[in-house]
């Protein structure tokens, strides 16, 4: 998870990188730490560290680390020579080893050779079947060829066994959502939102699931979990707030014959005006876009 | 940093000079043969005072307190990391990203 | 009091030294020795699948308040079913982990290999103590203790006169085998971590069975009473929000 704080800090070193103020390995650290894809930057600043003998034994043992990071930042910056040349020292210094071979058959994959990349992977899975990475990357490579069937049926068959693996479960309400099948999507997410009951984000994207799944009850409850989405962020997510906003408008909408005994509370117009405030702060010239959206809603006051 | 630092010796100072008041006070209780029902006033007030000084040095040189709030500004998630397990490789960088010139040196 | 022993100095030069010297070294030998006959094994999918469905359902328990009644029903239902629930493990299909040893020629190895690299050293080196160092007072501890310590600490010798704060070569042996763990971590790196009286502790708790976490989280499940949270949320999001529109 990327919290503020991070953020801020990846920001802080990431400038002072790039304009030569030193810090490369807090910065290559940092993005490792949290996941981050930087491939171009990391590519750089790591293949400067490598290339500097002073500066690599400096790292110490973390050097080997550097290597694959820099392996898979290059495939992904399609500089294959740079991965061959990173793969050849880390095969050299660890000969037989899983994790170099993963290396290997990524490349193969980044070159596109599929085939061969499959038959890679399955050696590797015949090792050792229960290597996670390496059912991931199949995954990855069913979706890299376009085939998002094969890449789902994949995952599950990984998640039947895997169920508690919430990278999975991501990918694969990503998959869903790409294919338009929000149900599905949905069960995913409600996966996610159990494991971590206190990440906005999946809240946030479970309500996107469900008000694009439409009807009453669904867009109901996609308000409450905008709303929740607000409390976990204290209101800084523009886009819990536009949810809340457009959840009251459906809701008005789909309601209109029925009875009113919903009770209307006032969290749309309190999230309107926080929207309001935080344009006229951020963005004014965007505002009166803002207020003209926000009367065709009819919720401006 | 420099002050609670200071604060904290002082403190420990204050705290051992009380516990060496209390053994000379038993010590002398001794030869006056009295039962020994607690340390004197000025000894507690010391012993509170070290306390205290102790408690802010403890709670301040160590570091600052984190919110524990998930909405607090250091604690707010804004966004999740890539999924790097899946990432695929023939995407538009391909084309984007010309092939760079900088070369592992072997 | 007793007079106080006068321990001999060649005591200490043959006896007290050449001991922990030769725990130490004996302690780094069976590490690399149980190093070299250790496979790497992999573990079973069964085993894999289990635990992940133990976290799994453990998730929904504590977190099942913030999903929808209707979601959580549905899982419910998926976990804990009478036919087939993924925590329901049918009567009489247990799998006994005694049996399973014995079915099992690998495990067996494995059992064996581990009490190689741990009983027939720890005998040959008690046999080897009690043969050349048994019988010494070889050191003496710098304070006093009660009379419980004595079979602890003179193992060998049988003597109630002598203060209980000397110790016997045997009881210094006994003293290094469970002390030096610390030393040996230094030494060999972290990964070592692992001493004989954790061993033995594996030892008795082998027989793990995951069935029975399946059934106990099965079991808390169904008892979880549901209540959506999410209504709340609606509440104190509006009280977030007024509080920044001010």
């Amino acid at each position: 998870m990327v919290t503020k704080l991070d953020e801020t800090e990846l920001k802080r070193l990431e400038s002072q990188v790039e304009h030569g103020g030193g810090g490369a390995w807090e910065y290559l650290c940092l993005v490792r730490k949290l996941k981050i894809r930087r491939s171009d930057k990391v590519l750089k600043h790591g293949l400067l560290i490598l290339n500097d003998p002073k500066k690599r034994s400096s790292i110490g043992d973390e050097e080997w680390t550097l290597y694959e990071q820099v392996a898979i930042a290059a495939m992904d910056c399609n500089s294959l020579d740079t991965a061959r040349d990173c793969i050849n020292v880390l095969s050299k210094k660890f000969p037989e080893s899983k994790r170099v071979g993963r290396l290997e058959a990524m490349l193969l994959e980044a070159k596109g050779c599929w085939e061969e990349a499959e038959n890679a992977y399955s050696s590797l899975l015949e090792d050792n079947p229960l290597d996670q990475v390496v059912h991931k990357r199949k995954v990855a490579m069913a979706k890299a060829e376009g085939d998002l069937l094969k890449a789902i049926e994949c995952l599950s068959k990984y998640l039947k066994v895997f169920m508690a693996d919430n990278d999975a479960w991501r990918e694969l309400a990503e998959i869903y959502v790409s294919l338009q099948m929000y149900k599905q999507a949905a069960f995913c997410y409600e996966e996610l939102i159990l494991a971590q009951p206190t990440v906005p984000v999946y809240h946030l994207a479970y309500a996107d699931v469900l008000y694009t799944l439409g009807g009453l009850e669904n867009i109901q409850t996609a308000k409450k979990y905008y709303a929740a989405t607000i409390d976990f962020t204290g209101g800084k997510n523009t886009r819990a707030l536009y949810g809340v906003c457009l959840c009251t408008a459906a809701i008005g909408q789909l309601a209109k014959g029925r009875n009113k005994d919903d009770k209307e509370g006032e969290l749309h117009t309190l999230a309107a005006k926080v929207l309001e405030k935080d344009y006229k702060y951020r963005a004014p010239d965007k505002l009166p876009l803002l207020t003209s959206t926000l009367k065709t809603l009819k919720l401006s006051s | 940093m420099g002050l609670g630092l200071t604060v904290g010796l002082l403190g420990v100072l204050i705290l051992s000079h009380a516990a060496y008041s209390t053994i000379q006070y038993r010590g002398l209780l001794k030869i006056t043969e009295e039962e020994f029902s607690g340390p004197p006033i000025n000894v507690v007030l010391e012993l509170i005072l070290g306390f205290l000084l102790c408690m802010y040095a403890g709670l301040t040189v160590p570091g600052n307190f984190h919110s524990i709030h998930p909405s607090s500004e250091e604690n707010r998630i804004v966004s999740l990391p890539e999924n790097l397990d899946f990432m695929i490789f023939n995407h538009r960088g391909r084309v984007a990203l010309s092939d760079s010139d900088m070369k592992l040196k072997l | 009091m007793a007079e106080d022993l006068v321990l001999d100095t060649t005591i200490r030069d043959w006896v007290l030294i050449p001991l922990s010297v030769v725990m130490v070294l004996i302690g780094i030998l069976r590490y690399f020795v149980s190093k070299l006959i250790r496979t790497f094994q992999n573990p079973d999918g069964k085993i894999v699948k289990e635990g992940q469905v133990v976290i799994r359902a453990r998730n929904l328990r504590s977190s099942a308040d913030f999903i929808p009644p209707k979601s959580f029903r549905a899982r419910r239902t998926y976990y804990s079913n009478e036919e087939n629930g993924i925590l329901h493990v049918p009567k009489g299909q247990a799998p006994n982990p005694q049996a399973q040893m014995f079915s099992d020629p690998n495990m067996a190895m494995d059992m064996m290999k581990k009490n190689l690299s741990m009983i027939i050293p720890q005998t040959l080196t008690f046999a080897f103590v009690n043969f050349f160092f048994s019988g010494f007072v070889a050191a003496k501890i710098p304070f006093p203790l009660t009379q419980r310590f004595r079979s602890m600490l003179q193992n060998g010798i049988d003597l109630s006169t002598v203060d209980v704060s000397y110790v016997s070569s045997r009881s210094w042996y006994f003293l290094n085998l469970f002390g030096l763990r610390g030393l040996f971590s230094l030494i060999l790196g972290e990964e070592n971590a692992m001493d004989d009286t954790q061993r033995m502790m594996q030892m008795g708790g082998f027989g793990f069975d995951p069935s029975k976490s399946l059934g106990a989280e099965k079991d808390s499940l169904d008892i979880v009473q549901h209540d959506w949270v999410l209504p709340k949320f609606e509440q104190r999001a509006e009280a977030v929000l007024r509080k920044l529109a001010k």
